[in-house]
């Protein structure tokens, strides 16, 4: 799991990808954004949507509430 | 008898889509279709920490710069746990000072490689061969090489093959032997006498009817 470490905690990779998607974007914007290839931009953000910590809104994503949360446990907010 | 009854699943082949699949990688759960829109090398190994292979993955890294610039993802897989990619590729890094950049598919179950057909049982029914699978950004087969288990593979044909490919696709040419980029290209055969005669006059450097070539 990229995204969420054995311990439950955020990697940051997914921390950078939350932070960014405080707007909608999407993964083309995302991986812009992030410095990350596009391939691992789709399958962190179907893996983070799957955890709850991001929404898709048509093609972008946008960080949940408990995404923001994990966000703050991290100390990245 | 009964092996003739057995069904197998039937293998890629060029020009037809591969096989859609998602496996557990060292960057975490990949699917086929998170590449879509780039070029991909999907190549298998025999087995981790081992020396051939070790020497491919060097090589491969080293590629793995280029290939971006060109729209090019690389993906490795061998029968092995993530647990052993993981330490392997770290070991690459503290032995070689060489850091190990895309995915490796831990494909402990055969998902992948039986998918398209990476295991030669004549050679091992255990591990996977040196294959090379070329995908194109729609998810066409475009190229295949297989390589047996003890002849690492040549990095500079394949990146050869990836920028012939893109050059017949972005011209609509092919590509001679031993082609490399800058040199004259192929124009296919015409298949009219019109087509025939307005290459004839068209300024080709034409041998023959059938044979002739053009810088791009």
């Amino acid at each position: 799991m990229p995204c969420i470490n054995a311990d439950g905690n955020i990697s940051r990779s997914a921390e950078l990808i939350l932070l960014t998607c405080h707007t909608a974007v999407t993964c083309e914007d995302l991986a812009r954004e992030v410095k990350l290839p596009l391939f691992r931009i789709r399958s962190a953000s179907r893996e983070l949507t799957a955890a709850g910590l991001l929404e898709p809104v048509g093609d972008r994503f946008l960080t949940t509430d408990k995404g923001n949360q994990a966000l703050e446990g991290s100390n990245k907010v | 008898m009964e092996d003739n009854l057995t069904v197998q699943p039937r293998l890629p082949r060029l020009g037809e889509p591969v096989p859609s699949f998602e496996a557990e990688t060292t960057m975490g759960t990949v699917r086929l279709e998170d590449f879509a829109g780039s070029w991909l090398i999907l190549f298998s190994h025999p087995a981790d920490f081992t020396p051939v292979c070790t020497t491919e993955f060097i090589a491969f890294a080293g590629l793995q710069e280029e290939l971006r610039q060109n729209g090019v993802e690389l993906m490795g897989l061998s029968i092995d746990s993530v647990f052993s990619h993981l330490a392997w590729v770290k070991n690459i890094e503290d032995n070689f000072g060489v850091k190990i950049q895309f995915p490796v598919i831990a494909d402990l179950d055969r998902k992948v490689a039986g998918l398209f057909g990476m295991i030669m049982p004549g050679e091992s029914k255990t591990e996977t061969s040196r294959c090379v699978f070329v995908i194109d950004p729609k998810g066409i087969l475009r190229a295949m090489i297989y390589y047996p288990l003890t002849t690492g593979r040549n990095m500079q044909e394949i990146l050869r093959l990836i920028k012939a490919l893109q050059t017949s696709d972005a011209y609509g040419v092919a590509t001679p032997a031993n082609w490399q980029p800058g040199d004259k290209v192929l124009a296919p055969p015409p298949r009219t006498q019109e087509a025939l005669e307005e290459r004839l006059q068209a300024g080709f450097e034409c041998t023959d009817w059938y044979f002739c070539k053009k810088n791009l």
